[in-house]
């Protein structure tokens, strides 16, 4: 009798909901992106719809052991918006309730996807905890050992100055790690004695202005985020052409495009003194100009990251 | 159980009979959590676009509830929520990434350390010997 009364409010609570029908007149303050998002997402909503749930399962099994209430929570209800969604697009993938619904299941099953990947993060760093651990124990067996043998040996070692060289050492190297990881056919990332430079081919641009197109926006912001989490590095852009055309345009040119690519990265979060644009024209080729596959290397913007040293110095 | 059946029942046909208030309880419960959801962005500080977009749903949402239009308000209250949960989780997931960066700099360092040392062991090993 008991379980008949609750049933009987669920189902004539969802009978409420089922019967009534959905207006979804967007207010004029509600944002563009919202709108773009729910219109931009409905093509094949029913096959996405399908993608979204497989990968969603994926996502959460690769979880195992580490999921706690709230990860399992976020799962089932990005799981029955994406039911909800499959439901509404069904009959009629065009209408209001459709758009809605698919856009909820979107969003839903994005917050999970990030709630999964903080979860493996999370794991990852007890992983790194564990391993700090275990390479500060063999340091203080080390140190024993060395101590055993020349007690004076460690002096000066423990001071702040050391300390921090190794720290700065290893900062570089970890910079340098991350932004090896944006390389691809277009950017290139070398270290010379300036410090880590990134080298963006002149895709960057449009042919002959120094407007940034929409190629490679995504890898310069990429730049700002590794930035953005190390305090101490410094940045030096610089812009480069071939020789072809007049000399003092070619200037003007690198310039503007060095210019560009700065006020991207400030938009994008990067401290403007932390940035210095130059514009060197063709005066420093990295290849002969006498061929189109010359031409094309040393038409380039270089992004030199410094790391402890603070821009300007 | 009896009593419990007929409540069931009163209240299922007053949510069928007055669909308007279903939405009014729907939208009540989606506006407290929107309300906490927003309070816990503002005292984290979360600067995400969706923060932007899911504060001018719940803006809009409030005077619809006002109206009295609350299956409107919860259709908005409800997308805010979502939005909110989004906006905490990337905020959260950011700042996990952040702190795994700094421990991977402080392994470095320590590894740094470590290479440094053993050579140091090594070398007064070699001289000891005979």
């Amino acid at each position: 009798m008991k379980n008949a009364g609750v049933l009987g409010i669920v189902l004539c609570f969802s009978a409420a909901l089922a019967a009534s029908v959905w207006v979804y007149p967007w207010d004029a303050r509600e944002q563009d992106a919202v709108r773009t998002q729910l219109a931009a997402r409905v093509a094949d909503p029913l096959g996405k719809l399908k993608v979204m749930q497989t990968r969603l399962t994926e996502a959460y099994g690769r979880l195992g052991d580490n999921v706690d209430p709230q990860d399992v929570a976020l799962y089932h209800e990005a799981l029955s918006r994406i039911e909800a969604a499959r439901e509404a697009c069904r009959d009629e993938e065009d209408t209001p309730q459709a758009h809605e619904e698919f856009s909820k299941a979107w969003y839903a099953s994005r917050g999970a996807f990030v709630q999964f990947r903080t979860v493996e993060e999370r794991a990852r760093g007890r992983g790194l905890r564990v391993d700090i651990d275990a390479v500060l124990r063999r340091i203080d067996a080390a140190k024993d050992s060395i101590n055993k043998l020349d007690p004076t040996k460690l002096t000066g070692m423990h001071t702040p100055e050391y300390d921090a060289q190794a720290e700065a050492q290893a900062m570089r190297e970890a910079v340098q790690a991350r932004f090896k990881s944006l390389e691809n056919e277009q950017i290139t990332v070398e270290r010379d004695k300036r410090g880590t430079v990134i080298s963006v081919s002149d895709m960057l641009f449009e042919v002959g202005k120094s407007a940034l197109t929409g190629k490679l926006k995504p890898n310069l912001a990429r730049v700002a985020d590794i930035l953005a989490v190390n305090p101490n590095a410094h940045i030096t852009i610089e812009g480069h052409t071939d020789n072809r055309g007049d000399k003092s345009r070619n200037q003007r040119l690198s310039e503007q495009r060095a210019a560009n690519v700065k006020q991207f990265l400030i938009t994008q979060g990067v401290d403007s003194t932390r940035i210095i644009a130059r514009g060197y024209g063709f005066k420093r080729p990295i290849a002969p100009n006498d061929t189109e596959e010359g031409r094309r290397k040393n038409r380039r913007v270089e992004l030199v990251i410094g790391v402890a040293e603070a821009a300007g110095k | 159980m009896q009593k419990l059946a007929v409540v069931a029942l009163t209240i299922a046909v007053c949510l069928l009979s007055s669909c308007g208030s279903g939405y009014k309880l729907l939208a009540q419960e989606r506006a407290s959590a929107a309300s906490a959801l927003k309070a816990s962005c503002e005292n984290e500080k979360v600067q995400e676009i969706e923060v932007t977009i899911a504060d001018s749903l719940y803006e809009v949402a409030v005077e619809l509830r006002a109206k009295g239009k609350h299956r409107e308000a919860f259709s908005r209250l409800d997308f805010a929520v979502i939005l909110y949960q989004l906006a905490l989780a990337k905020s959260t997931l950011e700042e996990t990434i952040e702190e795994n960066q700094e421990l991977e700099t402080a392994l470095k360092v320590a590894q740094s350390k470590l290479a440094t040392y053993e050579q140091i062991l090594q070398e007064l090993k070699a001289d000891a010997k005979p």
